[in-house]
């Protein structure tokens, strides 16, 4: 009996050496075959980021329907709510203030104000469309809103504040604080802050008379603003004033043709354009190109609110801008084109 | 080593090894394969931006883009793209040594002379087109106003700098000087109306434009799509390939350590399992064995016993043998001198009567004897030799009897001729062995009294047996009973006084008595009062080479010869009884006619053969 049992686990202990080493040659093989590698493809992953989605546009101008910015409802109802709270400034000023969304967004002052009545660098570009600005400010300093917001929040001309200063406002509040809890994990910070204003102004966006035609509405337009269309296209002004906004996707210089700054009275720094922000030559007398939706609405006009009128800015555009004279006839008919541009919803305040 | 400090050392290493696949496995995952090919996509999708934004340059560059919506959002999405590649990389832990941060920052600052680049590409543009596009339609306006032959070299001039322009637009000649030229000296021309000079200034000023910004346009366009985003792109992605090249194979290493020990501590807890079963049949085995040992120690204890019984026996038997045959012999040799005695005992006293008689006659017939005889008389006393010498004589005789009667009873104990089954008077052997110990029944120095002895024979038939051994029983009961009584009356201040003891007998005696008790069975009890057995030895007294007395006075085998004899030997029963300080009964019950006697011997004797 004891002798069968010797036998046996002489047998096994063989056994058990020659499966070992079979199990560590077996081991040794399989992963220097796996060093071979990509066994797994995440192809959801590789796949997603391939795609490209660039809209690609074919006409000059496109609809606003076009523009999809994912929004969340609670963020705009916040953002919405800062816009107008003076609490964000230290002289009772809000972004409303200057950007009234009852008067198409605009202070309608040649430049905008400050708390001691001093006149600003700029007139006060609308804060309708703003977000399909490529770039924020008349000289395009800042890359997005959010980046926008913190120059009148900190200049001591405008609001003069700072975020130490705004942050425990509005946690004082306690509907603030639920508001901001509610969207974001952190509470109440600069970044959100910033956020939720931002996201509320990409939400300002004014469907005009002119969308309903470019999505095929024959009639939303008259006649002679489709004729305007047309001389808008023929005339040039189409190079620059272009895209889903008409413009505010591009830098273009102020007097081309003609130089335009030597023919006006009290040139200021401010005139230098972009040239502030680059330092180079070549940038020298150039703005962001404004965007011409509700521009009938947006007076006065030009980064220094010094043209009164649209007939005037076409004028003045024709000749320094595209090198030729515009027929009042036509000036009239690209009027008309432009006035086809306002939201349809602010023509109604 | 016990078995419990085999547990510790196994729980111990098992736990190393458990602590190193841990570790190996959290080794291996450091390298994240689903991070790794979502980077991989997203450098593959930045470069793609890249060359997606450059078609769209020259696309604007073309007209084919009808606006710079999707240039900027490309250039956009590439900055985006890029900054969240720069945080994906920055979360990854690169355990070799690299430079991405740099590379990310540097491709960052080359996107963002790329946007520069392409703002100044759209201001640029702009401009150009809309002076391609007006610049033949007034041109062309022009010559057809320009009607007389005054002003027919200016037209011509034109025609031909709408030609050239168009050949220098679409790149066919590189005529740039001559159309400068051209523009140059159609600026100084002055034609019949304001209007015209108007007019002809508006070709001159687009003119001019177009071959001023077309060279640095076209220019601006080569730098964009050669500027090396794509270069730093395809470096970035190589350099990465690389690192995880490098962190897989670290990954892979430890994969292999892991699988190893994986193994090692499989085969370990398999072994270990195994020894337990082991270990649980070698208990198993070792019981058996030790039980196996056990039994066979017994075994051996038996036989070593019944060894030392026979051996005993067989010392006994031989030295019975011996002894029966000297006795045998010793009474052989004096029974002829005795009978020589006894016989002419007869002779001697009817000579000396005779003698006597004669005397007496001589004393009659001469009455006055002689001198010398009279001092005879008186010197040999010869009336009290005549009284004395009959009792002589018939003492003598009674000395011979005795001696006969010795002789007869030494024979009868040694039953030398009897070693074969026969029919035998017990009360004869039992006398006979009485007779043997008479000696040590007479009194003592330390006992007044002798044993007495006394005898209730019952009547009962021969019974068949091998006397010798029987009586050999008889001696030893006896003589046992002889040990207890003088142990018991030795040196006894009361010893033989009548009554003078509670216990009534103060007397050392033995009592015999026979009787039948069924047809079959004899019945023979030897009863003493004397000191009894205490009940240590009851439990011994029957194992052979047990004894009470001192070292040479006693073998030890007397009471289990005895016991064997009578069970064995004659299919009997030794029964006994024994009050401490009262005294023992022994009896030895045994069949009167036992057929299976012959056949229990035999056995017995093939039994000490085997052993």
């Amino acid at each position: 009996m004891i002798k069968y049992l010797v036998k046996i686990f002489k047998h096994y202990n063989l056994l058990i050496i020659f499966t070992f080493i079979a199990v560590i040659l077996g081991t040794t093989a399989f992963s220097s075959f796996l060093n071979l590698q990509p066994l797994q493809v995440n192809l959801e992953t590789s796949f997603q980021a391939e795609a490209v989605d660039i809209n690609q546009s074919q006409r000059p101008i496109e609809t606003l329907s076009t523009v999809n910015f994912e929004l969340d409802k609670n963020k705009l109802a916040l953002g919405k709510k800062l816009f107008s709270d003076s609490s964000l400034s230290s002289n009772n000023t809000s972004c409303a203030t200057c950007h009234n969304l009852d008067t198409a967004g605009i202070d309608n002052l040649p430049v905008s104000l400050s708390v001691n009545n001093q006149p600003l660098d700029f007139n006060a570009p609308t804060v309708f469309n703003s977000g399909l600005n490529f770039k924020q400010f008349w000289d395009g300093r800042a890359a997005t809103l959010e980046d926008q917001i913190e120059e009148p929040i900190n200049n001591p001309l405008e609001m003069a504040s700072s975020w130490s200063e705004i942050i425990p406002k509005l946690e004082s509040d306690s509907e603030y604080v639920k508001a901001f809890d509610n969207i974001y994990d952190d509470g109440i910070k600069e970044g959100n802050i910033k956020d939720a204003i931002a996201d509320f102004e990409r939400s300002l966006l004014t469907p005009s008379r002119f969308d309903s035609f470019l999505e095929g509405e024959e009639n939303a337009i008259t006649s002679q603003e489709k004729k305007g269309y047309e001389l808008f296209q023929s005339y040039g002004c189409i190079a620059c004033h272009q895209g889903v906004n008409v413009g505010g996707n591009m830098f273009q210089a102020l007097g081309i043709f003609n130089d335009y700054f030597s023919q006006q009275d009290d040139v200021s720094s401010n005139d230098l354009g972009r040239f502030n922000i680059t330092q180079q030559e070549s940038d020298r007398y150039v703005f962001k190109v404004p965007s011409l939706r509700n521009v009938e609405l947006t007076a006065p006009y030009f980064h220094d609110g010094h043209v009164e009128t649209l007939t005037e800015a076409i004028k003045i555009m024709a000749e320094y801008q595209l090198g030729r004279a515009i027929p009042n006839e036509d000036i009239e008919a690209i009027t008309a084109f432009l006035h086809s541009l306002n939201g349809i919803d602010l023509e109604e305040k | 080593m016990s078995s419990k400090s085999i547990g510790i050392q196994h729980i111990a290493i098992s736990l190393i090894m458990v602590v190193l696949l841990t570790f190996f496995f959290w080794q291996t995952q450091t390298f994240n394969l689903d991070q790794h090919y979502q980077i991989i996509a997203h450098l593959r999708y930045v470069r793609k931006i890249n060359a997606i934004t450059n078609t769209d340059v020259l696309k604007s560059r073309f007209s084919l883009n009808a606006n710079y919506d999707s240039l900027v959002a490309d250039i956009s999405l590439l900055q985006a793209e890029t900054s969240k590649l720069r945080d994906s990389f920055t979360k990854i832990n690169f355990k070799v040594k690299n430079n991405f941060s740099a590379k990310l920052a540097a491709l960052q600052s080359t996107i963002k002379q790329k946007e520069a680049k392409i703002d100044k590409f759209k201001s640029q543009n702009a401009i150009l087109q809309n002076s391609l596009l007006y610049f033949p339609t007034v041109t062309q306006d022009l010559i057809n106003k320009l009607n007389n032959l005054e002003e027919y070299y200016v037209s011509a001039q034109l025609n031909e700098l709408l030609q050239n322009q168009l050949a220098y637009n679409l790149n066919l000649r590189n005529n740039l000087a001559s159309i400068k030229d051209t523009l140059n000296e159609l600026a100084t021309i002055k034609l019949s109306s304001p209007e015209l000079t108007n007019q002809l200034n508006n070709v001159t000023a687009h003119g001019k434009t177009i071959i001023s910004l077309k060279p640095p346009l076209d220019e601006l366009v080569a730098d964009i799509i050669s500027l090396s985003t794509d270069e730093e792109i395809n470096n970035l992605a190589l350099s990465y390939e690389q690192a995880s090249k490098q962190m897989l194979m670290i990954a892979n290493y430890y994969r292999l350590l892991l699988y190893i020990t994986a193994i090692i501590l499989l085969t370990y807890t398999a072994s270990l399992y195994r020894l337990y079963q082991r270990n649980k049949i070698l208990k198993i085995v070792n019981e058996k064995l030790a039980n196996k040992v056990n039994q066979r120690t017994k075994e051996l204890e038996n036989t070593l016993e019944k060894l030392q019984k026979s051996q005993g026996k067989l010392i006994q038997a031989e030295k019975m043998s011996s002894l029966g045959r000297l006795v045998a012999g010793v009474a052989h040799e004096i029974n002829n001198p005795i009978n020589f005695i006894h016989g002419n005992l007869t002779h001697i006293n009817n000579y000396t009567q005779d003698l006597l008689n004669l005397n007496l006659l001589y004393q009659q017939e001469f009455p006055q004897p002689t001198e010398v005889i009279e001092e005879h008389i008186v010197a040999i006393d010869l009336e009290f030799l005549g009284e004395d010498l009959p009792k002589v004589i018939s003492s003598i005789k009674a000395g011979t009897e005795r001696v006969r009667e010795i002789v007869t009873s030494l024979r009868t104990f040694s039953r030398l001729d009897e070693s074969e089954i026969k029919s035998v008077d017990l009360h004869e052997g039992i006398d006979s062995t009485l007779m043997i110990l008479n000696s040590r029944l007479q009194e003592r120095p330390s006992r007044p009294c002798e044993i007495k002895i006394i005898k209730n024979y019952g009547k009962i038939p021969l019974v068949k047996c091998y006397a010798s051994q029987l009586n050999q029983v008889f001696l030893n009961i006896i003589s046992n009973a002889i040990d207890a009584l003088e142990l018991a009356f030795d040196k006894n201040p009361h010893c033989c006084e009548p009554l003078s003891d509670k216990n009534g007998e103060t007397i050392p005696t033995i009592s015999i008595s026979t009787q039948l008790n069924n047809s079959n069975q004899v019945a023979v009890s030897i009863a003493d009062n004397g000191a009894g057995i205490t009940p240590e030895v009851q439990q011994l007294m029957f194992d052979p080479f047990f004894t009470t007395k001192s070292v040479g006075e006693g073998t030890g085998l007397g009471l289990s010869i005895s016991y064997q004899i009578v069970t064995e030997g004659h299919g009997g029963e030794l029964l006994w009884d024994s009050q401490p300080g009262k005294g023992s009964r022994f009896m030895i019950v045994i069949p009167v006619n036992n057929l299976i006697v012959r056949k229990n011997l035999k056995t017995t004797t093939q039994k000490l053969n085997n052993v």
